[in-house]
């Protein structure tokens, strides 16, 4: 398996603390999915669905483009 | 002194284990103690001193057939004492469920697999072509659907610690 030209960045633990400082698990509870998964987009570990990304942008009440980034390397 | 280096897909940082790793190698686990200790049941009680060559084709078979149930059975088993001592341990109850990234893992190890289990029949169906006792093909048979389910394991545990 090849190394990614691309990185999906994200600004997700950003948002958590503009919004009250808001735990993972808030956040996995709002969005029907583990903290887990929470952690590992934080940590660009994990990209998310296209609806998983609409669904953390509309909670944050933003845009995908403000939550999620693409880097070429 | 030469130092050992691990390769950069190999370097764990060392951090506490999730929910979803300790239940991957829980189910490791099980799937070894269910594996032992049926062998050992069929092997002490079943087989005893008769030569396995000697053992009759329905024997195999049968063996083969009872080892499904009482998988599920243990597997049940040991789900229900894992979520206990979980909660023991941990003093907080888990959620057990699945999302999009543990569907994607669950994916992406079933493939390694169902690729691994296909290679142990076809070693099984090789030997038989070959004209070797019938017991190797039902021995391959049952190393590679228990080899073939912990390197699903293995898999899983890889994506849930290094991402993808």
């Amino acid at each position: 398996m090849g190394k990614r030209k691309y990185r999906i960045t994200s600004q997700l633990r950003t948002l958590r603390f503009m919004n009250g400082e808001m735990t993972q698990q808030e956040l996995a509870d709002k969005l029907g999915v583990t903290r887990q998964t929470i952690a590992a987009i934080e940590k660009e570990k994990y990209s998310p669905s296209l609806e998983l990304a609409f669904l953390i942008a509309e909670e944050f009440n933003t845009k995908v483009d403000d939550v999620f980034g693409f880097m070429k390397m | 002194m030469s130092k050992f280096i691990l390769p950069s897909c190999m370097k764990y940082k060392t951090k506490k284990m999730s929910y979803q790793e300790r239940k991957t190698i829980a189910n490791m686990a099980s799937s070894m103690i269910i594996l032992g200790a049926f062998a050992f049941y069929v092997y002490k009680y079943r087989i005893g001193d008769t030569p396995l060559n000697e053992l009759a084709l329905s024997f195999w078979a049968k063996s083969i057939l009872w080892l499904i149930p009482a998988a599920i059975v243990g597997r049940i088993v040991f789900a229900i004492l894992f979520a206990i001592i979980n909660a023991i341990i941990t003093q907080k109850p888990e959620k057990d469920f699945m999302d999009e990234r543990d569907k994607l893992i669950e994916l992406k190890s079933s493939r390694v697999t169902h690729f691994l289990f296909t290679a142990g029949f076809f070693v099984g169906i090789t030997l038989i072509a070959f004209n070797q006792p019938y017991h190797y093909m039902f021995l391959a048979f049952v190393l590679g659907g228990f080899l073939s389910e912990q390197l699903g394991y293995v898999v899983q545990l890889h994506y849930y610690r290094k991402g993808f």
